[in-house]
């Protein structure tokens, strides 16, 4: 009811004398200092919003916009009230007055609530000098950052790499510098289009292929490196090496994909290269082995023809000879031998090199065995004294381990020591392939030939084959020469032989993909032969 | 007349059949080559050695060794594998023994054994191989496809000798028998 009567009356002077006539206290002087200073007031109280309200005019962005608007109301209703104070000396609109006062609180109260929300926000915020500090030392980082995208570019451009990233949702492409370098394109900022900007430089016959390995990799979420072929505008044909990966969301949907590219087509064309030489030594080396298997072969008819005949001629009538005659045809006689020895040597030698050999399940200890019986009247008439221990059965060709045993009994029957009877010891062990030695040539052997990519050969089971002789041994300097054709350590007067016999056996332990080593002191020699016992991995290996 | 006549007819089958008993009594018997052909000397049949061999010096080398252990054993020679084949259509008789080189121009040592032990007629006829060569593949080669024995030429005119003198104590019917084959190449004692 008061209310409404205070709206009625707002302003209604009735009842209040001006404030000049309120009692006797007011002097012009005083009434004045008052009028004037509350226009005081006033003026500034209007001037202030006005500032405020062109600061946010002129500065869009700004934080807490509702607080300056707030702080310029407020002190617009200040002013306000300072001026009817002094209007009242004239008017007495207390009623307005009052009301005014009234919003004045109110708006002061809210901007009471707001400060104390806001404060802390505000107390977080930068000063100018921390905004100065901040913005230097990313200055130093962007600085930072450069130099080393530039030195991203440098690297991706000597590697011949460029690094990719594509938004699947949005289509776009991000290249760096070295992809531009690849595919000699243009540097662009902008995002390119797979299908328009890039597909294109693929040549016709690549392009399904690429499209369909994309799309398997989104579909398997797994990307799988592959090589791919560009054209570029210069009409250069490189490969690209592509390597990436998929970046997936929390739906578990591709997103994003990224990557590398590398021009590795000098790379692919040295391997190529290397393919092909490899391939053409191969074939060389195959031409050259046959060619000493079909020249030895064919050696062989005229020198047995040369011998048969001196054994014709040695039955003739010797009578009218004289002694000189004689010792010439003995000495032919002697040289053709040599020779004829030599030719079935080189015969074997090749054989083993131009033959593929047949593997199967053999047992050594018969193989063993059946060498002995053969070498019978050699060993009876030397009377040696051969020991056998256990030996396996192992994948491997028969006749090629019949000869490496009579290589190695007939060597160490050969060599033994004068005045005494030889002694040899066979024996075997099974090991693992980490219980070989590092320098154990078996390692290099394998990882030669890629074993080592996806094979544990350290898994694999070795035998061990022992031959030792208590014989005359050889000097430690000359260990790896005695495995080479034809080295011989020894004069032909003094041992006969044409020293191919441990190359043959160094042969057949290679092609059984393992070594022979020898090992000699005074107590004679030691020839260890290791050799898987299975082939089969390694056969497995050269089909695929 | 008619009755000489007569009188011959049923002794000429009988004859024919006791000559060819007593060819079956040498053939199953255990006796050699050489005794089978000394015992047989009245009925002047020879034993027949076919040699195959593209080298004259070899064939004759062979022969002079194989005439010198019997008279009664004729040699004859083919120089390569297409003219053994002619010989052999043509011939009134097998050979009792064909000797084969293997490395011949034309068709070879191996192409000839094929051909003998495909064909009914004669794929009895023992065959020795006398070959420079002692390859091992060569030797299963042949040991696989029925060669009888297995020989590597020796280089001195002594070996050849016994090397006939061997085949000529070896009974003909041990070159039919199968055998192993470590005792396929023929051993000199």
């Amino acid at each position: 009811m008061n209310a409404i009567v205070l709206f009625l009356q707002l302003f209604d002077t009735t009842g209040f004398p001006p404030r000049w006539l309120c009692g006797t206290g007011w002097t012009e002087f005083l009434g004045w200092f008052y009028i004037g200073s509350n226009l005081l007031v006033w003026s500034a109280y209007f001037a202030i919003p006005l500032i405020i309200l062109y600061y946010l005019f002129k500065k869009k962005d700004i934080n807490f916009p509702t607080g300056y608007f707030l702080f310029a109301a407020f002190i617009l209703s200040c002013g306000s009230t300072h001026l009817i104070d002094a209007l009242i000396f004239w008017i007495p609109v207390y009623r307005f007055n009052a009301l005014l006062l009234f919003f004045t609180g109110i708006i002061s109260w809210i901007t009471v609530v707001y400060l104390v929300k806001y404060a802390p926000v505000a107390l977080t915020m930068k000063t100018a000098s921390e905004l100065e500090k901040e913005v230097e030392s990313r200055k130093k980082a962007e600085e930072k950052l450069n130099i080393k995208i530039q030195q991203m570019n440098e690297a991706q451009s000597i590697a011949k790499l460029g690094s990719w990233e594509w938004d699947l949702e949005t289509d776009e492409v991000h290249w760096s510098d070295g992809m531009f370098h690849i595919f000699e394109k243009p540097l662009q900022k902008d995002s390119l289009v797979f299908n328009k900007e890039i597909l294109h430089h693929v040549p016709a016959e690549d392009q399904d292929y690429l499209k369909k390995v994309i799309k398997q990799a989104v579909d398997q979420k797994q990307f799988s490196e592959f090589h791919h072929r560009i054209i570029t505008p210069t009409g250069k044909i490189k490969i690209i090496h592509v390597r990436g990966e998929v970046h997936i969301n929390e739906n578990g949907k591709v997103t994003k994909l990224t990557g590398t590219g590398q021009d590795v087509s000098e790379l692919k064309k040295n391997e190529q290269e290397l393919v092909s030489k490899t391939k053409e030594l191969e074939e060389v080396n195959r031409g050259l082995q046959k060619f000493a298997y079909v020249a030895s072969h064919d050696l062989q008819e005229p020198m047995r023809k040369i011998k048969t005949f001196l054994s014709l001629f040695e039955q003739t009538d010797k009578s009218n000879w004289n002694d000189k005659s004689q010792a010439y045809l003995g000495k032919i006689n002697l040289s053709a031998s040599r020779m004829q020895q030599l030719i079935d040597d080189i015969l074997n030698f090749s054989r083993l090199a131009s033959v593929d050999a047949d593997f199967q399940r053999i047992s050594l200890e018969e193989i063993l065995h059946q060498v002995l019986v053969d070498m019978e009247v050699t060993i009876l008439e030397s009377k040696a004294n051969i020991s056998v221990g256990t030996l396996p059965e192992i994948e491997g060709n028969a006749s090629q381990w019949g000869q490496l045993f009579q290589n190695l009994i007939g060597n160490a029957i050969k060599f033994k020591k004068p005045g005494s009877r030889p002694v040899i010891e066979i024996d075997s062990e099974i090991v693992l392939g980490n219980e070989l030695k590092k320098e154990d040539g078996i390692k290099c052997n394998y990882a030669f030939k890629d074993w080592h990519e996806d094979y544990h050969w350290g898994r694999e089971k070795f035998l061990r084959l022992l031959v030792r002789d208590h014989g005359i041994g050889f000097e430690e300097k000359y260990k790896d020469r005695i495995f080479e054709a034809f080295q011989r350590l020894h004069n032909v007067s003094e041992y006969e032989g044409t020293g191919i016999g441990l190359a043959i056996c160094q042969k057949i332990a290679e092609s059984h993909n393992g070594y022979i080593s020898a090992e000699s002191s005074e107590n004679g020699t030691v020839f260890t032969v290791v050799v898987p016992l299975s082939q089969s991995y390694f056969r497995k290996t050269i089909d695929s | 007349m008619y009755a000489k006549t007569l009188g011959l007819l049923p002794t000429l089958p009988m004859r024919l059949f006791g000559q060819f008993l007593d060819m079956v009594k040498d053939l199953t018997s255990e006796i050699s080559i050489y005794e089978a052909i000394q015992r047989s000397e009245s009925n002047n049949l020879p034993f027949q050695i076919m040699i195959v061999d593209d080298d004259p010096d070899d064939q004759e080398l062979l022969a002079e060794a194989f005439s010198k252990n019997s008279d009664q054993v004729e040699v004859t020679f083919a120089i390569n594998g297409k003219d053994l084949l002619v010989k052999l259509e043509d011939a009134a008789e097998i050979p009792d023994l064909i000797i084969i080189d293997l490395n011949m121009p034309g068709i070879n040592g191996f192409e000839c054994l094929a051909a003998i032990k495909g064909n009914p007629l004669i794929k009895n006829t023992p065959i020795l191989i006398y070959s420079t060569s002692a390859n091992p593949e060569q030797i299963d080669l042949t040991y696989e496809n029925g060669a009888s024995y297995y020989i590597q030429k020796p280089s001195s005119y002594m070996e050849i000798e016994k090397i006939a003198a061997k085949v000529l104590s070896t009974p003909i019917i041990q070159f039919l028998e199968k055998r192993s084959r470590s005792e396929f190449v023929l051993r000199l004692d």
